[in-house]
């Protein structure tokens, strides 16, 4: 576990703590937060750094923290701020939770986050090419040395599970069942959950 | 997996469940039954329940 790690899970742990065990700070504030102007205004960075640590986090101690977190955040009250809420988490978090449940499972995509990808896709960046030779170092280290992309497999395979989890939760919880309908329809969330059936572990 | 179209089903969301049946889901968790046949775990027993609960009550 390298210091950033550490560092990271810590950091995660405390505020996951603080959100969760201060009794002035209630789940609506936190929501309130999420959906603040500001967090709008950067397109709900923070919530989609969560999800990104979710998923490609080796650490399976900040995956299940950001797992139950989100798990949390969702409530089965049906006021209008909750279905913002709601619609919020669905275009922000489950449609990146969807599009990694898709992702081929060969060792070429095994741990290139989404954003990566984008940002690969749309060319001219300045850290392009040291992340392309992170990529690769990545990748040659994967089809060297078997353990490390087992390892890797594991990771995803684990990070499916508990993203499985949090789409059960939110069916339980379902505040308009309308607009989760039309989101898993149109995003093809069943088709891809029942593809997970080719991971044994799944 | 099965756990998640347990509760996808148990929403009592009609146009999910015929949506699952136009895309031939149930198919798919029909292989993973048999493809587990020789084994008498768990999942068999969800699998078996998630099919009870597609039998409407009064039948």
């Amino acid at each position: 576990m390298t210091q950033i790690d550490i560092l990271k899970s810590n950091s995660i742990e405390i505020f996951y703590n603080l959100l969760i065990l201060l009794n002035n700070v209630n789940h609506s504030t936190i929501r309130d937060f999420l959906c603040s102007e500001h967090q709008k205004k950067h397109n709900y960075i923070f919530l989609r750094h969560l999800a990104q640590h979710m998923m490609y986090s080796s650490q399976q101690g900040i995956k299940v923290s950001i797992c139950e977190f989100f798990k949390d955040l969702t409530s089965k009250e049906t006021t209008e701020m909750q279905k913002n809420f709601q619609h919020i988490i669905l275009q922000q978090v489950v449609a990146l939770f969807v599009e990694f449940l898709g992702e081929d499972d060969s060792t070429d995509s095994i741990g290139e986050p989404i954003e990566l990808k984008k940002q690969r896709s749309d060319g001219d960046d300045e850290g392009q090419e040291m992340r392309d030779e992170e990529l690769k170092s990545q990748d040659s280290r994967k089809a060297t040395d078997p353990r490390v992309a087992l390892a890797f497999k594991r990771h995803i395979d684990q990070s499916r599970i508990l993203i499985l989890q949090f789409l059960n939760k939110l069916i339980v919880d379902n505040v308009d069942s309308f607009q989760l309908r039309s989101f898993f329809m149109s995003n093809k969330v069943l088709m891809k959950v029942a593809d997970c059936s080719l991971y044994k572990s799944i | 997996m099965v756990k998640f179209f347990k509760a996808v089903i148990q929403a009592k969301d009609t146009l999910s469940v015929s949506y699952m049946i136009k895309k031939q889901i149930f198919d798919t968790i029909l292989e993973i039954f048999l493809s587990n046949k020789t084994k008498g775990n768990l999942l068999h027993s969800c699998i078996l329940s998630l099919f009870e609960m597609l039998i409407p009550a009064e039948a």
